[in-house]
């Protein structure tokens, strides 16, 4: 039981990792909580549902086109909601996300109406017997596969040109445009990589629980932010070790604490944090200049 | 013909009230005074919200569950203990804004996007709460008959009847927080807003008026949850969702953040814009969405709003 639920907790918690990254990057160059992040893979999981169920396409195929959509969209919202209102304040820019998120959310309500929909699984459900404890294959293939997503990610991020961009973006962009960085396009790269991303992760979470429904995306999102503030948020790592942290909580309170309160136990982890380590598990200690 | 000041404000504030006391005689449609009940809910609350978010600049996307408590306050004294709508509407106030001090204690330590979270997170807490709690709260299905107010030996139960009293709350309210806007408290929390290491260098006792501003924007919350409370009948964790917040956050910004007009023109705004598309339900948050983003676009700081950079 215990060991079935750590299994579990780990999935889960690689999952957020994956949902954590795009929010975390863009919050860690701009200082903007994207809210729309959500929804964007709400919308691609979506996509990825439809193809794979009505026009019976493989998964080999749907995934990367619904990927290919999530990209777009965040960058579509980055430019149109969010690029305009780039140096007003923190307020404006969160209702603008909020704004954006209605907009996809309304959208997929269009199409696909508010209902609870059954998504196929991506492996096959079979359970493995290990050191006497059973725990799902699927589990286990979708923490494999989460993690080689962030490894690949990293090493783009760290060896690449783009990746060195991103990263010197992070630093300081007045500094970066100096040095010849676009960007407007390397921002936009960070939305469609974080769409992609939350894309990714959207399709595993769906596929592992078996579920699909309209505000997966608002829920996604907050438990990514969660995820980053717990590790520290804008540091990479953090994001795996925050959402690992937040998955294991989640999947053992509910199993041993109740099921109903599963929401409340990642927000008072949330708060406690904040209350007794602000900047994160792996966070440095910013130091507020005047 | 030439106004002193004073006169020119005594003159506008006739004309206003008379104008508002006259409004039902004009307005006579049941589903027309109910909007315009709602327009002067959400004033209030949006007034409410200024306070804490406009003037002193804590985001807060907690603010339904507040007004959520006032109202779930409110429900309980009235249904269980038969206590009067006036002593339970000032308890729902109180109690709000005890709990928004209890809030805004761990909210101390952190600003920004941290804080939305936050406030969010513990706004969540309050409807998971009430959702759950069902022999307290009554469950998701909350309290009904909630009675209506007694003034002497009337019962005011007819929407007229409580279309006077928001309008009495509102002017109450108006100028309770234009005194606090125009005071050195005011005058403090704008400096909290443009700099808070600033204005704790210039002397400004930062907790004090984060926790005050906490306390009397909640407490008016608690306030108007009661009277919506009487006024539905019902209460339910329904009306107190996140995206009631958001709605609020969204009225206070088009408005104009740290403007008191600007409130009552946002909450007009936005109340008009979802009734108006109201045949349109299924795309209501489209159309609103797009409609934010463009209002965003063209006046990043609201309608009204004076908040320079």
């Amino acid at each position: 039981m215990l060991f079935q639920q750590i299994v579990n907790g780990l999935s889960l918690g690689s999952i957020y990792a994956l949902l954590a990254i795009g929010f975390t990057l863009v919050f860690g160059i701009l200082r903007l909580m994207n809210f729309s992040h959500g929804d964007v893979f709400m919308f691609g999981t979506f996509i990825s549902f439809s193809l794979l169920t009505e026009f019976k396409l493989g998964f080999l195929v749907a995934a990367p086109i619904a990927l290919a959509v999530g990209g777009i969209l965040a960058m579509m919202v980055e430019i149109f909601a969010l690029r305009p209102i780039r140096k007003e304040g923190t307020t404006v820019a969160i209702v603008s996300a909020l704004g954006a998120a209605w907009v996809i959310r309304n959208g997929a309500q269009i199409f696909w109406s508010v209902r609870t929909y059954p998504y196929p699984s991506i492996f096959e459900l079979k359970f493995v017997s290990f050191l006497g404890v059973q725990f799902s294959v699927a589990h286990f293939l979708t923490f494999i596969l989460a993690t080689l997503c962030i490894v690949v990610f990293n090493i783009f991020l760290k060896y690449h040109k783009l990746g060195k961009a991103i990263r010197c973006l992070a630093q300081s962009i007045p500094v970066s445009s100096l040095m010849g960085i676009k960007i407007n396009k390397t921002i936009s790269l960070v939305y469609a990589i974080g769409g992609i991303l939350g894309v990714a992760g959207g399709m595993l979470y769906a596929s592992s629980y078996n579920v699909l429904y309209l505000y997966f995306g608002f829920w996604g999102v907050v438990k990514a932010f969660i995820a980053a503030v717990v590790g520290g948020i804008g540091n990479l790592n953090g994001a795996l070790v925050g959402g690992i942290v937040l998955g294991l909580a989640e999947s053992l309170g509910a199993a041993y604490i109740s099921s109903a309160y599963r929401d409340a136990i990642s927000f008072i982890i949330l708060i406690l944090i904040l209350v007794i380590r602000p900047n994160g598990l792996l966070g440095k200690k910013e130091i507020e200049k005047v | 013909m030439k106004f002193k000041d004073s006169h020119r404000k005594i003159l506008i504030w006739t004309t206003i009230s008379i104008a508002l006391g006259f409004l039902p005689v004009i307005v006579t449609s049941a589903y027309y005074l109910r909007v315009i009940n709602q327009i002067f809910l959400y004033s209030i609350l949006v007034l409410s919200l200024n306070l804490i978010l406009g003037y002193t600049g804590q985001i807060s996307f907690g603010h339904a569950a507040f007004y959520g408590i006032g109202a779930y306050t409110a429900a309980i004294l009235m249904t269980r203990l038969g206590i009067s709508f006036w002593l339970a509407m000032l308890s729902g106030g109180v109690v709000a804004g005890m709990s928004g001090v209890f809030v805004g204690i761990p909210c101390l330590r952190v600003k920004g996007n941290y804080l939305a979270l936050v406030t969010l997170g513990f706004g969540e807490i309050i409807r998971f709460i009430m959702q759950n709690w069902t022999g307290f709260t009554g469950g998701p299905m909350g309290i009904t008959r909630i009675p209506s107010p007694k003034l002497l030996y009337f019962d005011l139960n007819d929407d007229i009847h409580y279309y006077y009293l928001i309008v009495i709350l509102y002017l109450i309210v108006y100028g309770g927080t234009k005194r606090i806007v125009t005071s050195h408290i005011g005058r403090a929390c704008v400096a909290i807003r443009e700099d808070e290491t600033a204005a704790s260098i210039m002397g400004v006792n930062t907790t004090y008026y984060k926790l005050l501003m906490f306390a009397v924007g909640t407490f008016l919350a608690g306030i108007a949850g009661a009277y919506w409370a009487s006024y539905l009948t019902v209460v339910a964790p329904l009306n107190f969702t996140l995206d009631e917040s958001i709605i609020m956050v969204m009225m206070l910004i088009v408005g104009g953040v740290g403007s008191l007009q600007g409130s009552i023109l946002g909450a007009a705004i936005m109340v008009t814009v979802f009734e108006v598309f109201r045949p349109l339900y299924e795309y209501r948050f489209l159309i609103i969405g797009l409609l934010l983003i463009m209002v965003l676009f063209w006046r990043p700081q609201g309608v009204l709003g004076k908040w320079g950079r």
